[in-house]
């Protein structure tokens, strides 16, 4: 929880709309420090635009956002990500043509040098190190998401937000990168996590909620019956 | 996780950068505009306007001068409008405050008005009105 005891990360009732279409009807969700919470729901529910509302890049149109307790609607989305909201997109978005270095080096506009961007990353992903010279787009799956991580982890975040980290990943990568999330995590960052299959996630996840159609019709501790809840909401038997 | 004894500052600090953060609000963003808007065509017409008279009195082509006179009455109408719109967006900052300054003195008006005493305590036929005597001398 944060420094009021509050969470860092509150929706409250969000509502969100692409040209008029609503596509979030009401949706609630916190996430303390120290927390992951996994966000799970089938292609189009919406998730992907809830973690753009939660970082102040898309406007919501209903509800409130809160961060660390301050109701931030109209704020500007730098201004939010300078205080320390990251949002790591689905794909990555790290430069393939750049080297992993070149790609590091982009984050010191964050104000800090060359070498403590580096080592920090490298400290953390030690095989980024062993690739520093390696154009990005060469590198594995899971070494592109690291390397997002590791470049996101430079703004030093307090809420971190992920879109669907493992996507295209193996099992096995996933489940080293979702260690490494927990690490962030229990270093005292808010984690709100958006996942398509869950197994993963779940293993480290604090809490879970199920979105669906831009509602979120379960949250609660990720348990044995969560596993039929989403089966159900996927599967769409679900009332 | 939850049983993590998370190590509070970042937190700390997120919640102080963000108490401290100004948001700003898009209503007053709008109205800051308008009045920039306004102030701007006030002093582009006054120019426009001060303009044309050398602009016609340069030419004794009387086309010319036709079209200094358009520039001139075009710049009048900017100045209009321009002062129009800063007035109204100046003003209403203002009047909002004189507004509620008004009410406030009406409001404690009233309570002075109901709550004094009626003026008939006052000795009958003191032409003073019962403000003391400070001249020692008598008259
Ligand atoms: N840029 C956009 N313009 C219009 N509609 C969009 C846009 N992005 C997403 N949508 C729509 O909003 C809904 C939710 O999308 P999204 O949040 O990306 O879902 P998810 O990430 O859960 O797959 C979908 O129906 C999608 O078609
Ligand atoms: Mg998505």
């Amino acid at each position: 929880m944060g420094a009021t005891g509050g969470p860092l990360l509150e929706l409250s009732g969000v509502r969100a709309a692409y040209d008029g279409i609503t596509v979030l009807h009401g949706v609630d969700l916190e996430v303390g420090a120290g927390q992951v919470v996994a966000l799970l729901g089938p292609n189009g529910a919406g998730k992907t635009t809830t973690l753009k509302a939660a970082a102040g890049v898309h406007p919501i149109s209903g509800g409130r956002l809160l961060l660390g307790g301050r109701d931030v609607c109209g704020a500007r989305a730098g201004e939010l990500a300078r205080a320390g909201v990251c949002l790591i997109p689905e794909g990555r978005g790290v430069f393939p043509n750049l080297s992993v270095r070149d790609n590091l080096w982009m984050m010191t506009f964050t104000g800090r040098t060359r070498e403590e961007v580096e080592d920090a990353a490298y400290a953390r992903f030690p095989v980024l190190g062993d690739r520093r010279a390696q154009a990005a787009g060469t590198l594995s799956g899971g070494e592109q998401q690291m390397l997002a991580l590791a470049r996101g982890l430079t703004t030093d975040p307090a809420v971190l937000l992920l879109d669907e980290l493992s996507m295209g990943l193996a099992p096995l990568v996933v489940a080293d990168l979702y260690e490494r999330v927990a690490d962030i995590a229990r270093e005292g960052v808010a984690v709100l996590v958006v996942e398509q299959f869950a197994a993963a996630v779940l293993k480290i996840a604090d809490r879970a909620a199920v979105l669906v159609r831009g509602r979120i019709p379960w949250q609660g501790h990720p348990d044995g019956s969560l596993h039929a809840e989403l089966s159900s909401y996927y599967l769409g038997s679900a009332p | 996780m939850t049983s993590s004894p998370a190590p509070e500052p970042r937190a700390e600090r997120f919640v102080r950068e963000l108490a401290e953060l100004k948001i700003p609000d898009p209503a007053v963003a709008r109205a800051a505009l308008w009045l920039r808007l306004g102030g701007v065509l006030m002093a582009v017409g006054l120019v426009l306007g001060a303009v044309a008279f050398p602009l016609a009195h340069g030419t004794d082509n009387s086309l010319a001068q036709g079209d200094a006179l358009a520039v001139g009455l075009g710049g009048i109408a900017a100045a209009v409008v321009g002062a129009a719109l800063f007035l109204r967006y100046s003003l209403t900052g203002f009047l909002r405050f004189w507004l509620a300054r008004q009410s406030y003195d009406l409001e404690l008006l009233g309570e002075r008005l109901t709550t004094t005493p009626p003026t008939t305590s006052l000795p009958e036929g003191d032409p003073r009105n019962g403000v003391p005597r400070t001249d020692p001398a008598p008259r």
